[in-house]
């Protein structure tokens, strides 16, 4: 199993060094962070998904890159989930990110189990299903100054 | 008509070789999270690369000698280790790092966790490294390594709107979102990736091995000024692909397995079987040539019989040098450390030791007493120096703009 690039920060994190944000703005800069960085992996495993049922590349290639995708986005959730809201005002916010994060996170897990069974109708569902969360996270991101 | 396929070999086989791990990773980075807006550095970085490439292959060819044996000699034994230290250390990262790919591409090509890949590729590329013959070694994976051109038949395939990626590459400009810092860091990644120390050692040293002399010198140059604009122009390929899929859906890209998602898309599994042999040959004839060019530099700094046109056996403590390497890389990696982090900061660090690689290489190249006639002309020193400025201004920004922007965060 690959290690991501940041895991490890998270691993600091995810060993007790867990902090609260410094204000509001730091907390609302995480979420854009872990909401942008789960939007490259949704929409980057949707157009492997598009291209497994298209039939344009392998089941091995489209194995490694789905399973790349779901490896990557669990330390991002893991990593905003850690931190402590700096007040109530924003607990609103991390519901709603961690849902998206969450969201994400198993419709990526079907998509592994759909490309090693070879299922192109859920494969293509899960594609709609991974750029319509993707969008999402998008615009919950774009809310945040 | 020998001498025309000599050097028709020679510029192809540089075309293949030029792309390893490092311009893969950073162009497609670079494509991807800026569009073309940093095809400008690998162009500086093209003709950087030819400027020391040319001159060291003109020292190797006209001393019969390479880089390091007359560094040392050159400037002594202190400024020598300084200069084998920065670069080996570069360079065994370099090495490790292309390890690392070579197993990436493995399991893109089996799904096959890329872990249990380390230590067979390591053991491969020391077989190859201790039996092969190096114009075997050579030709076959810069060859081989051509297949990459399906970047640019997947790119014609895409169908990009060209006129706009002109403009994004003829003015350039940041992406929203983007600050000035992590755009100047990811500049100097793509040209430490374009001007990687190991390139020139290896050069160098391939001309003993092949047993230069002046007569060649047109032949080397044929191989530097075509092969090497050539190989970066699939270099701007490979950017090319990821600006045009994945930049307009802000996709990063992380790993070899995204970066070629393009060339699948346009050219369906005949492309993705020419992408893999193209990762495959690319890695794994550059995992040879920082292999060697690690066991080259120490040995050549002392003094030791080195180099494939000898015997295993007389060159043994070269060939233990690269062996140990070898240990070593295949352990880094064995540690989970990402290869494609590994890359990242290897190409930074690259950027680091430049001065140090290009100096002694202006100075040894300068010296009539090895050079003759041959000595560097006013447009070699001109552009030399200049350079010398750049390589100086990136080696002394790297480690701040790395620091500033918690590593292009």
């Amino acid at each position: 199993m690959r290690a991501p690039r940041w895991a490890p920060a998270a691993c600091v994190v995810l060993a007790g060094c867990v902090a609260p944000a410094v204000d509001t703005g730091a907390y609302q800069h995480n979420a854009v962070g872990a909401l942008e960085s789960a939007v490259s992996t949704a929409r980057v495993a949707a157009l492997a998904l598009d291209a497994r049922v298209h039939d344009r590349i392998t089941l091995a290639y489209a194995d490694t890159v789905v399973t790349e995708s779901e490896e990557a986005l669990d330390p991002i959730a893991a990593s905003f989930a850690v931190v402590d809201p700096p007040g109530r005002d924003v607990d609103p916010l991390r519901g709603t990110v961690l849902d998206l994060l969450s969201e994400a996170g198993d419709l990526l897990a079907d998509a592994r189990i759909a490309v090693r069974r070879e299922d192109v109708g859920a494969m293509g569902d899960l594609a709609d299903q991974l750029r319509d969360v993707a969008d999402d996270m998008e615009q919950q991101a774009e809310t945040l100054p | 008509m020998k001498k025309f396929f000599a050097i028709a070999l020679g510029i192809l086989t540089a075309i293949g070789g030029f792309v390893d791990i490092g311009d893969l990773v950073a162009n497609g980075l670079v494509g991807a999270r800026f569009g073309m807006s940093l095809a400008w550095v690998v162009l500086v970085g093209i003709v950087g690369i030819c400027v020391f490439a040319e001159m060291s292959g003109r020292v190797a060819a006209v001393s019969g000698r390479a880089t390091f044996d007359l560094i040392r000699e050159r400037l002594g034994p202190r400024v020598g280790l300084l200069n084998l230290a920065a670069s080996m250390a570069v360079t065994l990262l370099t090495y490790t790092a292309e390890i690392g790919g070579v197993a990436l591409a493995l399991e893109l090509a089996t799904s096959v966790n890329p872990y249990l890949w380390i230590p067979v590729v390591g053991a491969a590329v020391w077989l190859v490294l201790w039996r092969v013959r190096f114009s075997v070694l050579e030709n076959a994976f810069g060859l081989a390594g051509l297949a990459l051109i399906v970047f640019a038949v997947a790119l014609w395939q895409l169908g990009p709107d060209w006129s706009a990626l002109w403009e994004s590459a003829s003015r350039p400009s940041l992406p929203d979102g983007e600050s000035r810092a992590v755009y100047f860091y990811y500049a100097i990644a793509l040209f430490g990736a374009a001007m990687t120390p190991y390139e020139v050692f290896f050069f160098s040293s391939g001309g003993v091995e092949e047993g230069w002399t002046a007569k060649d010198l047109g032949t080397m140059r044929a191989n530097v000024f075509i092969g090497f604009p050539l190989g970066g122009l699939l270099s701007l390929a490979i950017a090319a692909t990821a600006a045009v899929t994945f930049f307009p859906q802000s996709i990063e890209v992380d790993t070899l397995g995204q970066l070629g998602l393009p060339v699948g898309l346009a050219l369906g599994k005949l492309g993705i079987a020419f992408l893999l042999l193209g990762f495959f040959a690319a890695t794994f004839g550059a995992a040879c040539e920082t292999g060697l060019s690690v066991g080259y530099s120490i040995a050549q700094y002392f003094g030791w019989q080195w180099g494939k046109f000898v015997e295993p056996l007389r060159a043994a403590r070269f060939h233990t040098v690269v062996l140990l390497s070898t240990i070593v890389g295949v352990g880094v990696l064995l540690t989970t450390v990402d290869p494609i982090m590994l890359t990242e900061y290897s190409i930074v660090f690259s950027a680091v030791a430049l001065p140090l690689t290009y100096f002694p290489i202006l100075v040894v190249a300068n010296d009539r007493t090895y050079m003759g006639d041959h000595a560097n002309g006013r447009l070699a020193n001109t552009l030399g120096t200049i350079y010398l400025f750049i390589v100086g201004v990136a080696a002394v920004a790297a480690i701040p703009l790395m620091v500033l922007t918690r590593a292009g965060q």
